[in-house]
């Protein structure tokens, strides 16, 4: 092959091209004064994306609720052990949800070696060490996934009541703020939350504890606002 | 440029700009969904840097996007020496992708074929050759705009230019095909 079809040939690589709907849910970021609005959410909500693109979704639905600033999204590096659901794997998550690891970890145990490589700007990696200990590692398990059943059980009884015909009214004399942000925002998003809590509940039963968690906080945070 | 970074609009560099950076990317990598995940921790880290710097100016958005870019690659690279690769990811070849965006299954099979070969034989070179080969032939940087990317002498990239088309052509050649 000569130079000439060599260069030719490069240039056939010219048609590698992004996918359009990730330019355009990307670019959203970059609005300036974007506020937080229902509009956005419902954007971002018609996209059809696959399972493993789910996590990522949800980081920037909570970043147009205004909720997190989605340069706070940390990578969650765990180290290979014995339990599937905690096998090492690189996943963006929410920094509230590796905050809320490190919380469950500190929990079960004193000696858990937790190392945080906070740069600024580029987002913080959390490591999970975990001791030799099995007992250590199954009580992290069994923690993580009872913090997720409860906020999953939670939100299916909030579901339940509003499928029950609680007038609109009831629900906004309903002293309990976030009760009535979950009934004012189900109301608009009803579909788009019962499809994320689906996909939570389909993460926890396949013991793919992280991405449950992070499924469940971002639900959280779309209610409280 | 005359405009402080306050004064620029970051939509319009986004668009002017993210094609290139993509492909700059997944030309590196091996899978889409990094690409997009690299791609968008460059602009992401831009954005930062001209909210943290608005009095600021810069010359060349280019070559800053560039270099960002091709930091975050080598610091993937990096963390992925460290951690196992998702298995989740799905990694598509660009045969594969180009073969289903043609009508012709026959000939989209023989261009995404070539198409992956190239890429595979850019990912053998010395990257440092491979970027240059990428910025000139591909995204159409003159030699100018790559030296001030790579902060090289002009004539130095001039030999890198050489010097990499003679790799490239010497890996595809020692191909069976």
């Amino acid at each position: 092959m000569n130079e000439q079809e060599l260069i030719k040939q490069l240039k056939t690589l010219k048609n590698i091209s992004p996918d359009k709907e990730w330019v355009n849910f990307t670019r959203s970021q970059f609005i300036p004064g974007k506020a937080a609005g229902t509009r956005s959410i419902f954007d971002i909500f018609m996209f059809a994306v696959p399972r493993p693109a789910a996590v990522i979704v949800m980081v920037g639905v909570v970043v147009v609720a205004g909720a997190m600033n989605m340069q706070s999204a940390g990578v969650l590096e765990f180290e290979v052990g014995t339990s599937p659901a905690l096998t090492a794997s690189l996943k963006h998550v929410s920094g509230e949800t590796a905050e809320e690891v490190a919380e469950i970890q500190e929990i079960v145990a004193r000696k858990l070696v937790t190392q945080y490589a906070n740069t600024a700007n580029e987002g913080s990696v959390n490591t999970v060490v975990f001791n030799k200990d099995a007992e250590e590692r199954e009580n992290f398990q069994a923690l993580l996934k009872e913090r997720i059943e409860t906020k999953i059980a939670r939100f299916n009884d909030l579901f339940a009541q509003l499928e029950s015909g609680e007038s609109v009214l009831e629900i906004l004399a309903n002293p309990r703020r976030y009760e009535q942000n979950f009934k004012v925002i189900a109301g608009e998003l009803g579909s788009q939350i019962k499809d994320l809590l689906e996909q939570a509940e389909q993460a926890l039963a396949e013991g793919d504890l992280i991405t449950a968690l992070d499924l469940v906080n971002a639900i959280e945070k779309l209610i409280e606002g | 440029m005359d405009k402080t970074l306050s004064e620029m609009n970051f939509t319009d560099i986004y668009d002017k700009y993210l094609g290139k950076i993509y492909r700059f990317v997944f030309l590196k990598v091996d899978s889409r969904e990094i690409a997009q995940d690299l791609a968008s921790e460059t602009f992401t880290r831009t954005f930062e840097y001209f909210k943290r710097n608005a009095d600021k100016k810069i010359d060349n958005i280019q070559a800053f996007l560039f270099r960002t870019a091709s930091n975050i690659v080598t610091d993937y690279y990096r963390q992925k020496s460290r951690t196992n690769v998702p298995l989740e990811f799905v990694t598509k070849t660009i045969a594969d992708r180009a073969a289903s965006a043609y009508e012709r299954p026959d000939l989209s099979l023989m261009r995404g074929e070539q198409m992956s070969l190239i890429q595979s034989a850019l990912h053998k070179m010395d990257s440092r050759h491979a970027d240059v080969v990428v910025w000139h032939f591909i995204e159409d940087l003159s030699v100018t705009e790559i030296a001030e990317i790579t902060g090289r002498p002009e004539g130095t990239i001039r030999v890198m230019l050489h010097r990499g088309l003679k790799e490239l052509r010497n890996i595809l050649s020692s191909h069976p095909s």
